[in-house]
């Protein structure tokens, strides 16, 4: 389950960034003006993806900082 | 702020122009109550005045709460907030007719779209409750301040401070470019602590705010942008907007995305309204004893405004159904959106001037006012430039 998430959370990210690999405690909010979109497009992505809701309180950037962060925030947020 | 009066001196000035703006229609689809609504008052209301607002260099306050009464302002915040929560392609039609007749006008709905959005997304209960019902009815007209002197494009580089002090934030600094900041009451203000960036309800009467009217813009006249001075405005914890450090990555992202679509529905409005003029125009102008419409190359010119605005007008409508769908290619083709319209309505404004020839250049017409408006479209909002970088860095195949 978890390497399940971590792999579609690591695709989606592949593809939005144009990246070769990404590691999973590797930081994806690298890159200024290039990543400026990439919380709204991964919070849709997760909520659509996964069947929760971001909740104010947890819009904060270390949620979503690396694939082994969200995954952890996912799972969380699954099993609450 | 400049005292505004509608007054009859000035109206009886642009009643003898050559040209009387003429009436704008929803399109060719079947008219529903609300576009009847939205149709009635940009005709009775706007486009009498456009030239007044322009002049002047501000929109009557009265006029931006008749479009609160009606529901424009803040047209995606639900009922419990005395919103009337359009969908999405309906607020595009909004921006796109109000665009058509005042780009000025529309601005509001831009800025005052973003800080309600703002507020509802990332606000307190009690920040809600507070606001919105303001924001919606044009009691409180809000100010959106991100940008400073030497943070344009590059938001990262704010040089406005928060601190805590005596459990109270202090805020230093100075914003610029602030639409409507000359009539805000509420300003959505961004500042930051080392790199910590957050976002701040400021009430335009906290000591040590000042408000300095900016005259003499290009286009968009009647938007009454101001810079805002933060002099050690002290604030209770209550003003932050969601949490510390959400700003640059939350906020900000949000609220643009949200600005971007409105400006890019503008800009369709702005294309059709040159195209109106054109073809009205070129009806009735004779050169060489022939209509200017049976010109060859007139007619090209005619069939790529008329092609350009069709693309725009479909590249907000994919905009707005992604969004409706949660999908997340919305964010990027907002981003396409916004910078196909803003960029293609520079072309159309264009072409229209050169249709009109010299009497496009005057302002007795109001393709001069298009001309003019077109090109601010290309700087807000996510330049034309970030906008490429954007676009091409976050295409998904
Ligand atoms: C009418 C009007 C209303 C506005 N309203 C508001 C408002 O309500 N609130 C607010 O916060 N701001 C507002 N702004 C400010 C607006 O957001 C900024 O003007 C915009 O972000 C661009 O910043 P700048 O003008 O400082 O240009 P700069 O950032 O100095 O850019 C200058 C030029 O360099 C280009 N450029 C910059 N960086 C790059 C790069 N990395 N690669 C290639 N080219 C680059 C830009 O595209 C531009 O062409 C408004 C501006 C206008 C004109």
């Amino acid at each position: 389950m978890e390497n399940e998430i971590k792999e579609k959370i690591r695709s989606f990210i592949i593809r939005v960034t144009r990246k070769q690999e990404i590691t999973d405690d590797e930081d994806i909010f690298q890159g200024g003006i290039v990543n400026s979109l990439l919380t709204l497009q991964l919070i849709l992505f997760i909520e659509k993806n996964f069947d929760i809701s971001v909740e104010n309180e947890e819009m904060d950037i270390e949620n979503f900082k690396t694939i082994n962060r969200i995954e952890e925030f996912i799972s969380k947020k699954k099993n609450s | 702020m400049r005292i505004l009066k509608q007054s009859t001196e000035l109206r009886s000035l642009f009643q003898k122009r050559k040209i009387a703006s003429s009436k704008l229609k929803w399109g060719v689809c079947t008219m529903s109550f609300v576009e009847q609504e939205l149709m009635r008052f940009i005709n009775e209301i706007i486009v009498p005045n456009v030239d007044t607002y322009e002049l002047q260099e501000a929109i009557p306050l009265d006029v931006i709460r008749a479009m609160g009464d009606r529901g424009l302002l803040c047209p995606l915040i639900p009922k419990n907030y005395g919103g009337v929560e359009y969908d999405l392609q309906t607020i595009g039609r909004i921006n796109e007719k109000i665009g058509q007749a005042s780009a000025s006008v529309r601005s509001v709905l831009t800025v005052q779209g973003m800080v309600s959005l703002a507020i509802l997304k990332f606000g307190t209960e009690a920040q809600k409750e507070k606001w919105l019902p303001k924001l919606v009815s044009g009691k409180v007209v809000g100010g959106f301040a991100l940008a400073e002197e030497e943070a344009g494009c590059d938001s990262s580089n704010l040089s406005t401070t928060y601190t805590e002090v005596d459990e109270e934030y202090e805020l230093v600094g100075k914003k610029t470019w602030v639409t409507m900041g000359q009539v805000a009451s509420l300003f959505l203000v961004f500042a930051r602590s080392g790199e910590e960036y957050s976002a701040f309800l400021v009430e335009k009467d906290r000591i040590g705010l000042q408000v300095e009217d900016v005259t003499g813009m290009l286009g968009l006249r009647a938007s009454m942008v101001a810079n805002v001075t933060l002099d050690n405005v002290r604030l209770p914890k209550e003003s932050l907007l969601g949490r510390l450090g959400s700003a640059l990555r939350f906020i900000v992202p949000t609220c643009l995305d949200y600005g971007r679509y409105t400006v890019a529905c503008g800009c369709v409005g702005l294309s059709q309204a040159c195209i109106d003029v054109c073809y009205s125009y070129v009806e009735k102008r004779k050169q060489f004893g022939t209509k200017l419409k049976d010109f060859q190359m007139i007619q090209r010119m005619l069939a790529k405004m008329v092609t350009q605005t069709k693309a725009s007008r479909l590249l907000c409508q994919n905009a707005a159904k992604l969004k409706e769908e949660e999908d997340f290619g919305a964010i990027t083709d907002t981003c396409v959106a916004k910078y196909y319209a803003s960029t293609s309505v520079n072309e159309v404004a264009s072409m229209a001037v050169q249709i009109l020839g010299a009497n496009g250049c005057l302002n007795e017409h109001p393709v001069e006012r298009y001309f003019r408006d077109a090109k601010l479209f290309e700087i807000i909002e996510g330049s034309t430039q970030i906008l490429e970088i954007m676009i091409a860095n976050n295409y998904l195949g």
